[in-house]
């Protein structure tokens, strides 16, 4: 049985596992048992500290963006990192209710962080993501995302590495041309980015926000090219909030080389929407958990259009 | 109440932080001295602060105004329109295609 766990560490990090049956590691990260969990307003921890008020994690009476080391890490030095990005100091809204030019500096936050964390030896990938909503576990409502660099390389960005092998180049290349071709499940495009739910949608609305060019990670990215991808993610999450009229829950991750220095990948965020219709879930049952095929009541050909209009209404 | 630190940043303020009842998982941290002068990385300018339980604290903010007025978002269209802190509030006086990273 391999166990690279150790001792639980004072900072509440008891290890990694691997799961011989899956293949996988599985974390423990004790002490995020303790994290903070949907506080009110006045106690929210990622608002900047006010004159008078309550201590929080920004100590400072305005800013625009933050990043700030996770006070309850899933991965902590010097086994990766886990680090919290404050959209903006407004306790309201959401990265979709962003200023245009907010949401494009955001941009060059996540570059940032993957730059200095993807050159640590001890992080082998940098995934930057957001989880909006309680429908995915969101414990925090304050506007803002995470992320987290990884000591090993996780399941997900190897499969997409494996999926290069078997189509012989960049499959985001090769899937962003047949999807181009086919043209029923583009839902959104500009000059630098497309956005298309895809053939193989495991979430009904999922949608795959993928860079035209060939770009492996934010770092070779076009300056026009970053406001760009600002640009189709906002028009993304706007238009799920008018998909159904009411704030749409998802999970955003931003899928980038890993930081091993080869520049495999292509950078692309994928969105993964629990909701199904207004009011149902979809869960992850007997199908998904226990075999590992999701099984999807919506076709992409079917909810691409709908979410497509819904683009267009928030526009 | 405790005067803490003028900060160098244009894009922040002096800060007044007052002890006060903390809920319990309230942040045990204030601010730190800034781990050096603000740097700049493309459109934004960083600050880098150590919070004295030792985490860093980065303070991004954007170089350039948005073009409304209202450089940051807040309603305050004057608040901080000196963007990039070299006294030109355009905030973009001196952004070049070399300031961007590659």
């Amino acid at each position: 049985m391999s166990d690279r766990s150790g001792a639980h560490s004072p900072d509440g990090w008891a290890g990694q596992r691997y799961a011989e049956l899956r293949g996988e590691q599985v974390v423990y990260a004790i002490d995020r048992q303790q994290r903070t969990f949907l506080p009110a307003a006045e106690h929210c921890p990622l608002c900047p500290t006010l004159p008078g008020g309550e201590p929080t994690e920004i100590p400072f009476e305005r800013f625009q963006i933050a990043v700030f080391e996770n006070r309850f890490p899933a991965f902590r030095s010097p086994r990766g990192a886990a680090e919290v990005v404050v959209y903006t100091d407004s306790h309201t809204g959401s990265f979709g209710t962003l200023q245009r030019e907010r949401a494009q500096a955001l941009m060059w936050v996540w570059r940032h962080r993957y730059l200095e964390l993807g050159a640590r030896a001890d992080v082998e990938y940098v995934l930057i993501f957001e989880n909006r909503g309680v429908e995915v576990g969101v414990t925090l409502h304050h506007p803002h995302g995470q992320i987290y660099a990884y000591p090993f390389l996780p399941p997900v960005p190897a499969l997409e590495l494996a999926a290069d092998e078997r189509l012989g180049g960049c499959a985001p290349c090769d899937l962003l041309g047949r999807e181009l071709d086919d043209g029923r499940r583009v839902v959104y495009e500009n000059e630098d980015v497309v956005i298309y739910v895809p053939y193989a949608a495991r979430w009904a609305y999922e949608a795959h926000v993928v860079m035209r060019a060939h770009r492996p990670s934010l770092l070779e990215c076009e300056p026009g090219e970053l406001d760009a991808l600002a640009d189709g993610l906002q028009a993304l999450v706007r238009g799920y909030d008018a998909l159904f009229e009411r704030p749409f829950p998802y999970v955003m991750a931003v899928h980038q080389a890993p930081s091993d220095g080869h520049a495999r990948g292509h950078l692309h965020v994928e969105l993964y929407p629990p909701l199904r219709t207004a009011e149902k879930l979809k869960y992850l049952a007997g199908s998904e958990q226990g075999a590992g095929t999701f099984i999807s009541d919506t076709l992409p050909e079917e909810s691409a259009p709908a979410l497509r209009a819904a683009i267009v209404r928030a526009a | 109440m405790v005067d803490v630190t003028h900060l160098a940043s244009p894009f922040t303020i002096p800060l007044t932080l007052v002890s006060v009842k903390r809920n319990r998982n309230a942040p045990q941290t204030r601010a730190g001295e800034e781990d050096g002068p603000p740097e700049t990385f493309g459109p934004v300018t960083l600050t880098r602060h150590t919070k004295d339980d030792a985490r860093a604290l980065i303070l991004y903010s954007r170089r350039q105004p948005d073009g409304d007025g209202n450089p940051d978002g807040d309603g305050d269209p004057h608040g901080d329109r000196d963007l990039d802190g070299h006294g030109d509030p355009d905030g973009d006086r001196d952004r070049t295609i070399e300031d961007w990273p590659t």
